[in-house]
């Protein structure tokens, strides 16, 4: 799966940074050109002694007046080329082969997503995988105890992700080689406290302690988060014998910062200006709009606080200024500066807040895992069959399964192996979610010895007329016919109930098999309001939106088990969902949405229905089973945040495995700590993904839909035009 | 380390890219504006504007279509595709995007000659008025094709 996935992702991101390398040989007389500016800009400041401080330019972009010792570092604005002579890079590349940071001219930049504008590129706009490219531009500070160092970052044509990083003390092993001499860290998991959707940061390595300040505004915007408590992680960073750098050098705290609600957008301009005393261990940030000059996110904090005996400055140091791995979003740098002193950051700072807490608690339907047979009491079951004269879901034995094309475990089979015909027999599994007001419902999903067909539909806020009669009390629609939605999307059972629900159906069809290659996401949402009788007909969809997520990077094959993730949170009436390969613990597909879009609106918080459920697609040649189903809730146990509000990236960065260990004999089997430890080291690629895409496609279909109807209404009133002699 | 790749000897940053991301010239880019043009050597978005309107007026061609009605295969995309010689794909994009918009509208019915019900498509108000002007324009939507 990881070939294959490796395959895809090459496939799609690959082409256009290869059509640029194959163009190399041109670009030497344009690095003869910004070289031959770099050296003229150079020498006109006076400087010009091969380092970045000497090359001290009048630009005095703080507007501090006489503050002490500014010097520019890169300026790419107002037409200038100005890259301080001195200046190192280093980085991590393994999707693009290209060694970022990138100097992109005002056309290179366009294309690439960014705006017309000469940028020297941090990052480039991709779809996220662990270990996404993104460089490091570093500097010596010179021998002060304090620096304050200003940036210009562009964001590019899409804004879903990470922000820019400052580094204050490095003093780097080495600054030559790409990848080697850095550590390449997901940091959510890394620290109490901080957020899943923080993106991977480079941490190089280092001779000495330095510090890291991460804003990350993706905590605040995109899909990530709504109204966290702060944008800024800070990383104090120990490195061991030779400078090495791993996950024990590092400490945390985040996020923090006065509260924010700005959005950033597509090729915004922000100047993120940090400072740090190494004297007093202060450190300071601010973020503001370069087009309005208005400061959009602060935070100060005093390093003591961490608990590690205060820093002391090395006799010189280099500042670095990076970019945290994005999903979806590029970010460039038009101007850096850093000064010796620290500039004053005229902003009353509020101290940072508590970090809110969470804890799943996890509850377990079914186990069929490691010889167990675990079925919690109180589970109910619907379906629809026209073929086999079976009550899905059936449990089967290993033995049995083996015969029904499973492998050799025991299986909770939801849709048999069959030829596809309309009406498929499928059933449904529901269990009572408990009281709350965040559900998070997970499964592992067995495929049978063919794959060529739909997946697992995942349902949320049922309130089941009956559960006892097959074909009666269920709904099966063929969406495919749904606007929009992709064809091959199969038969999903609609079971009835007298509240509204929603369902999310995950069709791995649309990416393998005969059906899929192209869709933009292998995920439907159907959002069903019944009549008060619970009849669910087709004029209870109310709304459908899908394909959506990020392009899979897997094709399922004959019995492979994947992790089925969907949460759901009340309070913001969105919807997370993500696929996992159980083997290599890949994410092969994610997909957020605000339910609002498919026409789906929160319960009233005083009666919110609990009803899950799981069910089996109705595909072609598939059988589908599930091993494991389990949900769970969240409750916050300290912090800020009103009891009840779920935290913000609320996929749980730990993932039920095949492994893991249930008691039998109970409905609600905790899962322990230990369980989670062992998850926790799956979930270093796991919490981010959160950092995954939203693609919505519906809106999508409006823009085009809307370019149709002007291009129609065009052709209407030009003519013919191409048919017009020129 | 978390990846296999080599390390790249040291560059400067700019040494890659510049002059490597000049825009790229079809040497075609000109010739939509000379000659006899048939559907097959438009851009593709000019194609499904044209398929669009031929679509919509084809819709309007076949007349309302009611909630108890039983449909003509000719609404439904697969005998939309068939005859407008179009593929089926390409009729369902355009479809789902006309939908979206609310150009069409479509509900599940029963077909003529079909044993199940299927989806069939018809014009709302907009799409009706979009049609009335496309076939004033063109009478015969053949020259669409």
């Amino acid at each position: 799966m990881e070939n294959a996935a490796s395959r895809e992702l090459d496939s799609r991101t690959r082409p256009t940074r290869r059509r640029a390398r194959t163009e190399r040989p041109i670009s030497s007389i344009r690095v003869g050109a910004v070289l031959l500016i770099a050296v003229a800009l150079t020498i006109l400041t006076g400087a010009g002694s091969g380092s970045a401080r000497a090359a001290t330019t009048n630009l005095d972009r703080s507007g501090a007046g006489s503050a002490t010792n500014l010097t520019t570092v890169v300026d790419l604005n107002g037409g200038q080329n100005y890259l301080a002579l001195g200046l190192s890079y280093d980085g991590f590349y393994n999707v693009t082969n290209t060694s970022f940071p990138d100097l992109l001219n005002g056309t290179a930049a366009g294309q690439l997503g960014f705006p017309n504008r000469s940028v020297l590129e941090l990052a480039p706009q991709l779809n996220y995988m662990y270990g996404h490219d993104s460089g490091l531009v570093m500097f010596d500070g010179g021998n002060s105890t304090q620096w304050e160092i200003s940036a210009d970052a562009v964001t590019s044509a899409e804004f879903n992700g990470d922000g820019v990083s400052f580094y204050f003390m490095l003093t780097p092993v080495s600054t030559v080689s790409w990848s080697p001499d850095a550590y390449v860290a997901t940091v959510a998991p890394g620290g109490s406290g901080i957020a899943p959707c923080s993106g991977d940061l480079i941490f190089p390595f280092s001779t000495t302690p330095y510090v890291v300040v991460q804003w990350e505004p993706a905590y605040v915007s995109a899909y990530c988060a709504i109204g966290y408590d702060g944008e800024f992680n800070v990383f104090e960073v120990a490195p061991g014998p030779g400078g090495v750098v791993n996950a024990s050098s590092i400490t945390t705290v985040g996020p923090i910062g006065n509260n924010t609600t700005f959005a950033p957008g597509v090729h915004d301009v922000f100047n993120v200006t940090a400072s740090f005393n190494a004297t007093s261990d202060e450190l300071r940030e601010v973020v503001a709009d370069a087009s309005v000059s208005t400061v959009m996110a602060s935070v100060a904090l005093n390093l003591t606080t961490l608990g590690d005996a205060p820093l002391s400055a090395p006799a010189s140091t280099h500042l670095a200024v990076a970019e945290s791995s994005s999903e979806r979003t590029g970010w460039g740098l038009t101007y850096v500066g850093d000064a010796s002193s620290p500039l004053p950051v005229n902003t009353t700072l509020p101290p940072p807040g508590p970090t809110p807490v969470f804890t799943a608690n996890y509850t377990t339907v079914v186990n069929l895992n490691g010889g167990q047979n675990y079925l919690a009491p109180g589970l109910s079951y619907n379906g629809f069959y026209n073929l086999t004269n079976l009550s899905f879901p059936v449990l089967l034995t290993a033995n049995a399964a083996s015969q029904l094309g499973f492998a050799n475990r025991s299986v909770l089979e939801l849709a048999p192996q069959l030829n596809y015909t309309y009406g498929h027999d499928t059933g449904l599994v529901m269990f009572d979610g408990g009281s709350s007001a965040q559900w998070e419902l997970s499964a592992d999903a067995v495929t049978s010895n063919e794959f060529n067909g739909d997946g697992v539909a995942f349902y949320f806020m049922l309130t089941p007329v009956s559960t006892l009669s097959w074909n009666q009390d269920v709904y099966v629609a063929n969406v495919s016919a749904y606007a929009g939605l992709d064809q091959c999307s199969g038969d999903v059972i609609f079971p009835y109930s007298t509240t509204p629900y929603f369902v999310v159906q995950w069709e791995p069809a649309y990416q393998a098999g005969y059906c899929g290659q192209g869709s933009s996401g292998e995920f439907n949402v159907f959002s069903v309001n019944p009549p008060p009788s619970g009849v669910v007909s087709s004029g209870s969809i109310v709304g459908v939106v899908g394909p959506i997520g990020n392009e899979s990077s897997g094709v399922p094959g004959p019995h492979d088990v994947f992790n089925v993730t969907v949460g759901y949170r009340v309070a913001g009436n969105e919807m997370e969902a993500r696929v996992v390969d159980t083997n290599t613990s890949t994410i092969l597909s994610y997909a957020a949405l605000d339910l609002a879009e498919a026409n789906y609106l929160p319960p009233d918080q005083a009666a919110i229905p609990a009803h899950l459920a799981v069910a089996g697609g109705a595909s072609d040649r598939t059988g589908w089973g599930i091993t494991f189903a389990g949900y769970s809730t969240w409750t916050e146990t300290n912090g800020t945040t009103p009891p009840g509000t779920p935290p913000d990236c609320f996929l749980s960065p730990t993932v039920p495995t095949v492994t893991s260990p249930t008691p039998l004999g109970s409905g609600t089997a905790a899962r322990t700590s230990p369980l989670v430890a062992v998850a926790a080291a799956v979930s270093a690629g796991l919490a981010v993904s959160a950092l995954a895409v939203v693609a919505v496609r519906r809106r999508r279909l409006r823009r085009e839909g809307e370019e149709l109807v002007a291009g129609m209404s065009r052709l209407i009133s030009e003519g013919d035009s191409p048919r017009r002699p020129p | 380390m978390n990846s296999g790749d080599d390390p790249t000897p040291l560059r400067p940053p700019w040494a890659a890219t510049i002059a490597a991301y000049r825009p790229e010239r079809s040497p075609g880019a000109t010739s939509l504006a000379v000659g006899a043009v048939s559907a097959s050597t438009l851009d593709p978005q000019t194609q499904q504007v044209r398929l669009a309107l031929r679509v919509v007026i084809h819709l309007h061609r076949l007349g309302p279509l009611l909630p108890d009605d039983t449909a003509r295969p000719e609404s439904t995309q697969r005998g939309m595709a068939r005859s407008l010689g179009v593929t089926q794909g390409a009729v369902s994009k355009v479809l789902a995007r006309l939908a979206a918009v609310d150009v069409v509208g479509h509900a599940r019915h029963h077909v003529r000659g079909e044993s199940r019900r299927m989806q069939a498509y018809f014009l709302t108000a907009r799409g009706a008025y979009l049609a009335s002007q496309g076939v004033q324009r063109f009478p015969n939507p053949n020259v669409l094709a």
